[in-house]
């Protein structure tokens, strides 16, 4: 997985707190996990934490800025 | 369902992480007021749920450098309190909350190791979460 796909919202009811950043993702937020691996990422996706982040038009993955922290969301 | 142990858990107190070794337990149990609504004719007791509160009590054994202790005086200004019950991994729980010490004490006794036990309040909302 590209590193620049690693990208997904919080579920609906759930918060997550990042390692990367330390910050924290509330539901619907768009979070950066380019520091997780893909057992990670599966695990995280497979106990509801986190869905895939796609533009609401387009459909397309939701990719963010190089130096984004995780609020800076473009369409890629 | 799976059990866990306490092997992984972890502390942290604004930017204090407590030195490897040394933190033994945290207990971060949450209460609720209740207000007694009962009035003449009622049997039984009518209760309003009420305002939740909760108390931090970590238990550590202290350090030679003194950084528990400095960490935790009851002049520290609020901070934040991070709690990770299985360690800080992905897919863990975490909670925080700010809160403050209002309680240190740090016994010594002849020929044993000296523990430091600190009580903090909590100041406002609980927030749980996962790490990732």
């Amino acid at each position: 997985m590209n590193k620049q796909t690693k990208v997904f919202k919080v579920a609906p009811g759930r918060i997550a707190t990042s390692r990367k950043d330390d910050k924290t993702y509330r539901e619907g937020e768009v979070i950066d996990l380019s520091h997780c691996n893909e057992t990670e990422i599966a695990n995280l996706i497979a106990s509801g934490l986190i869905v895939e982040a796609r533009e609401e038009k387009t459909h397309a993955p939701v990719r963010l800025k190089p130096d984004s922290a995780g609020e800076e969301a473009v369409n890629g | 369902m799976a059990k866990f142990d306490g092997k992984d858990i972890a502390f942290k107190f604004g930017s204090f992480t407590f030195p490897a070794g040394t933190l033994v337990s945290v207990d971060w149990p949450r209460s609720r007021d209740e207000l007694d609504a009962t009035g003449a004719t009622q049997d039984d007791k009518e209760f309003f749920p009420s305002e939740r509160s909760s108390t931090i009590t970590v238990n550590a054994w202290d350090d030679v450098a003194n950084t528990i202790r400095a960490a935790f005086e009851v002049t520290t200004a609020q901070a934040q309190a991070d709690f990770w019950p299985q360690g800080n991994s992905s897919g863990k729980p975490l909670r925080t909350a700010n809160a403050f010490v209002n309680n240190i004490s740090d016994p010594v006794t002849h020929n044993q190791i000296a523990p430091i036990t600190v009580t903090l309040r909590v100041n406002g909302a609980v927030t749980p979460s996962t790490v990732v």
